[in-house]
C-alpha cells in the first residue's frame, strides 16, 4: 500500500480558506493592479543582474580551482573543487527565472548547461573527445566552436563526479581532461562575462530606460510581458522537464537518472534555488502590483502556495535519484509537481487582469 | 498573369475601405476577426476550434481552416455574409491551409489522406462549398498552398511531417521525415516540378508567391534546438536555394519561421519567427539576387499580410498587436490600439494574405 506523505496540515488549510476568500469576497479595489516600470526596474536591479553577477562570481571561483587543482592534481583537490561546482549550479539555478535576453542570444543557455540531454550527447561527445590522442593544446581551444554538449556545466559535472572521468583528471596538467576542464571552466566565465556585459549594456536599457522604438519592448505592457513570460517559462520547464520525465506515470517506472545533475546530488538544491528564483521575481514585480490594488488575498494565495512549496522541497531527501523509486518519495515529489501546476494555475488567472498577454504562437505555433 | 488575381471591387477600393482578416484567440474562443485599416475590429465570427490558414478571393470571400482538429472551414461569401460551414471529407483532415482559384470559383485544401499516410489536395466549389475532386499532394504532411502568379499552377508546400488525428501533436516520421515543394498544373492536377534539399529535417511549410512567380519558402528544423539552420528559401527560374541570413540572425529565428509574405510589389520578403521574437525583411534584386535587409523586435509576431504601399506590411502578434512596418522607411506603428490590444485578441500565426492590385502588376 502506497503511503501518501505527510504534508503540513496547517498550511494546507490556510491555502484552502485563502483560496475561497479570495474567490468569494468582492474586490474592494476599482482598478486592474499594475505593474509598474518602478516594479521591473527593481527586478532588473534587485534580482535579475544580481543573479547574473552571482552566477559570474561562481565561474570565477570555479575557473581559480581548475586552473589550481591542474597544477597540483590530487584526489583531495578534485574533492575540494566540488563545492565550487555546486554553487555554480545553484546560482544558475537561482538565475533560470529570467530564460530570456542574453542569455538566450547565441544559445549561451546551451552553452551553458546541456540539459535535458535526452540523447546521452555529453557522455557521447566528452567520450570521444577524451579518447582522442590528438586533443591537444586544450587550453587554446576555442570551446564556443565545439558541441554545445561539452561546453558547460554538465561536461564539468562527470569530470568532477563520475569515477571514469575523474581518472582521467589525474593524470595531471598534462592530461587531456585537466587541460579540457580548465578551457571548461574559461568557457563558463567568458559565457557569464557576456551575459553580465549584455544585460549591463543593452538589455537593463531596453527594461527600465527611456522608450525606444528599436527595443522589442514597446510599452510597459510589453516589459511586463517579459517578466511574467520568463517565470511562467520556468515553471513549466520545471512541470515538464525537471520533474515530469523522471516522475513518469508511476513509481514503478520512475527515472530518477532523469534529474537534473543527479550525478553531483544538485537536483533538490537547484530545485530550491529555481523556487527562491520564482519568489524572488514575484516579490519584485507581482506582490506590489497586487498589494497596490487592495488584492492582498489574491497575494497571499501566491505567497502561501510559494512556501508550500519550498516546505515541500525541503522535505525531499537529497540525493533525490536515489529514493524517487520510492513511493513515499516519489508521491512527495509528485505532490511537488502539482503544487508547482497550481501555482502556473493561479498566476495565470491573474495575467489578463495585469494586461500580461503570455504569448500564443511562440509557445504553440504551427 | 496575376491580373487574374485582382477583384474588380479592388480596383476602385480607397484605403479606407480595405480590410484585413485573421484568427485569434480571446479567453477560451476562438476567433476569425476582420479588422479595418486602422485595425479596428469589424466583425467577430466565433470558430468551432482553433483555426489556421485563411485566405480573400478576388470576389472578397473568405475561407478560414480548422487544424487540430482539422475537420471544418469557414467560407464567407463576402466579409459581411453568414457563416457557411463545412466539414472536411472523410478521412481528410485538413492540415493547414486553403487557397482560391483566380475567379474565386474554386477553392483547394491541404489534406492528409490517412489511408495511404499521404497529402492530398482537394478541389471545392467556393459558392456551393461542395467537394469536387482531389489530387495527390506528391508529399506528406502539406501545409500551405498558394497559386501561381499565372493563376494555373498551384504551389504546394509538403512539409514532410506525418501526423495523426489520433494522436495529436505527435510527429510520426521525424527520422524518416522528407519535405519538398510541389507544383501542380491545375486543369487536371498534374505535377510539373518538384523541389527538395539536403537538409531532410528542414520542414519546408509556409510559401508565399509573387508576380514572377517566385516563391519564399519559410521552414521549420525539426532536428536538435541547439543546432540552428537557414529557414528562408527561394524558388526562382526553377531554382532553389537559400536567401542569405546573417548568421546572428539565424540563431535568433529559434529554428521556426511562422509565416512569410511578400509586400505588393514582390521585391520586400517578409518572415516571421514568433518563437524569436522576430520579423525579418529582405530584399529582392534580380533572379536570386537578395539581401537580407534587417529584422526587427517584435514579441510573439507570426501573422504577416502585404500592406497597400510598397514595402508596407501588417504584422501581428500572439500578444495582441496590430502592427503596420513600412519596411523602406523602417517605421514600425500600432494599429487598432484603442481596439484590438484592449479586447486581449492574441494573434495566431496567419493573416489572410492580401490581393494585389493592378497597378502594382
Amino acid at each position: 500500500m502506497i503511503q501518501s506523505h505527510p504534508m503540513p496540515i496547517l498550511v494546507r488549510l490556510q491555502l484552502a480558506l485563502l483560496v475561497t476568500v479570495s474567490l468569494v469576497t468582492p474586490s474592494l479595489s476599482y482598478a486592474n493592479p499594475m505593474v509598474t516600470s518602478d516594479h521591473v526596474q527593481a527586478w532588473v536591479n534587485e534580482y535579475v543582474v544580481p543573479s547574473y553577477v552571482a552566477l559570474h562570481q561562481a565561474n570565477q571561483a570555479l575557473q581559480r580551482q581548475a586552473h589550481q587543482l591542474c597544477d597540483q592534481v590530487s584526489l583531495q583537490a578534485l574533492n575540494k573543487m566540488q563545492p565550487y561546482l555546486n554553487q555554480a549550479l545553484q546560482a544558475l539555478a537561482y538565475s533560470q527565472a529570467i530564460n530570456g535576453g542574453p542569455v538566450q542570444e547565441q544559445l549561451r543557455n546551451f552553452h551553458l548547461y546541456y540539459w535535458p540531454d535526452r540523447t546521452n550527447l555529453v557522455t557521447k561527445h566528452l567520450s570521444q573527445l577524451l579518447d582522442q590522442p590528438s586533443s591537444l593544446g586544450w587550453q587554446q581551444y576555442d570551446l564556443s566552436q565545439s558541441s554545445i554538449a561539452i561546453t558547460g556545466y554538465p561536461a564539468l559535472e562527470r569530470l568532477l563526479y563520475v569515477p571514469r572521468y575523474r581518472q582521467l583528471v589525474m593524470l595531471g596538467k598534462q592530461g587531456p581532461a585537466c587541460r579540457y576542464m580548465v578551457a571548461l571552466s574559461d568557457n563558463l566565465l567568458r559565457l557569464t562575462t557576456e551575459i553580465t556585459d549584455a544585460w549591463q549594456v543593452n538589455w537593463r536599457q531596453q527594461l527600465v530606460g527611456p522608450r525606444d522604438g528599436s527595443s522589442m519592448f514597446k510599452d510597459q505592457n510589453d516589459k511586463n510581458t517579459f517578466v511574467f513570460t520568463n517565470i511562467d517559462t520556468l515553471l513549466t520547464k520545471i512541470i515538464n522537464q525537471k520533474l515530469a520525465k523522471a516522475l513518469t506515470s508511476r513509481v514503478s517506472s520512475a527515472k530518477p537518472k532523469r534529474l537534473e545533475s543527479w550525478r553531483s546530488s544538485q537536483s533538490v538544491i537547484m530545485l530550491k534555488a529555481n523556487a527562491k528564483g520564482l519568489t524572488d521575481s514575484l516579490n519584485l514585480t507581482l506582490k506590489p502590483a497586487l498589494i497596490d490594488a487592495n488584492e492582498e488575498a489574491k497575494w497571499d494565495t501566491i505567497r502561501l502556495k510559494l512556501s508550500f512549496i519550498d516546505q515541500l522541497i525541503e522535505q525531499l531527501p537529497t540525493p533525490l535519484m536515489v529514493s524517487l523509486d520510492e513511493p513515499k518519495y516519489w508521491l512527495a515529489t509528485q505532490e511537488l509537481r502539482n503544487q508547482f501546476i497550481q501555482l502556473q494555475g493561479l498566476l495565470q488567472e491573474i495575467y489578463p487582469s495585469l494586461n500580461v498577454q503570455l504569448g500564443f504562437n511562440a509557445y504553440d505555433g504551427d | 498573369m496575376l491580373l487574374a488575381l485582382c477583384s474588380t471591387n479592388m480596383l476602385s477600393a480607397s484605403k479606407n475601405s480595405l480590410y484585413w482578416a485573421g484568427t485569434a484567440k480571446q479567453g477560451k474562443d476562438y476567433l476569425l476577426i476582420i479588422v479595418n485599416n486602422k485595425g479596428q475590429v469589424l466583425r467577430k465570427i466565433k470558430l468551432p476550434s482553433r483555426g489556421h490558414g485563411l485566405q480573400k478571393s478576388v470576389q472578397g470571400q473568405i475561407i478560414v481552416c480548422g487544424r487540430r482538429p482539422g475537420t471544418w472551414m469557414l467560407l464567407l461569401q463576402h466579409k459581411d455574409a453568414a457563416p457557411h460551414w463545412i466539414r472536411a471529407a472523410v478521412n481528410r483532415p485538413l492540415s493547414g491551409h486553403c487557397c482560391f482559384s483566380a475567379d474565386g470559383d474554386y477553392f483547394y485544401s491541404s489534406e492528409n489522406a490517412l489511408e495511404v499516410s499521404q497529402g492530398a489536395i482537394g478541389v471545392w466549389n467556393s459558392h456551393s462549398g461542395e467537394r469536387l475532386s482531389e489530387w495527390s499532394s506528391q508529399g506528406i504532411g502539406p501545409h500551405e498552398i498558394q497559386l501561381s502568379s499565372d493563376g494555373m499552377h498551384l504551389w504546394v508546400a509538403n512539409g514532410g511531417i506525418l501526423t495523426h488525428p489520433n494522436r495529436g501533436r505527435e510527429k510520426l516520421n521525424l527520422d524518416t521525415m522528407e519535405s519538398n515543394i510541389s507544383y501542380f498544373r491545375l486543369s487536371d492536377g498534374r505535377l510539373i516540378d518538384q523541389y527538395t534539399i539536403s537538409e531532410p529535417q528542414l520542414s519546408l511549410r509556409h510559401i508565399c508567391v509573387n508576380k514572377n512567380n517566385q516563391v519564399a519558402i519559410a521552414c521549420q528544423y525539426q532536428g536538435p534546438n541547439y543546432d540552428r539552420k537557414h529557414l528562408l528559401l527561394f524558388i526562382n527560374d526553377r531554382q532553389i536555394d537559400y536567401l542569405p541570413c546573417d548568421p546572428k540572425v539565424i540563431l535568433e529565428l529559434d529554428n521556426y519561421l511562422g509565416s512569410v509574405t511578400f509586400d505588393i510589389s514582390g521585391r520586400w520578403v517578409a518572415a516571421s519567427s514568433p518563437r524569436g521574437s522576430r520579423v525579418v525583411i529582405w530584399t529582392l534584386a534580380k533572379g536570386m539576387n537578395a539581401n537580407q535587409s534587417h529584422t526587427l523586435a517584435i514579441s510573439d509576431a507570426c501573422g504577416l499580410s502585404a500592406y497597400y504601399e510598397v514595402g508596407g506590411f501588417i504584422i501581428s502578434t500572439g500578444t495582441g498587436r496590430l502592427y503596420h512596418y513600412a519596411a523602406p522607411t523602417k517605421v514600425l506603428s500600432v494599429m487598432g490600439s484603442a481596439n484590438s490590444a484592449t479586447e486581449h485578441l492574441l494573434w495566431d500565426n496567419h493573416l489572410a494574405k492580401t490581393i494585389i492590385p493592378p497597378h502594382y502588376q
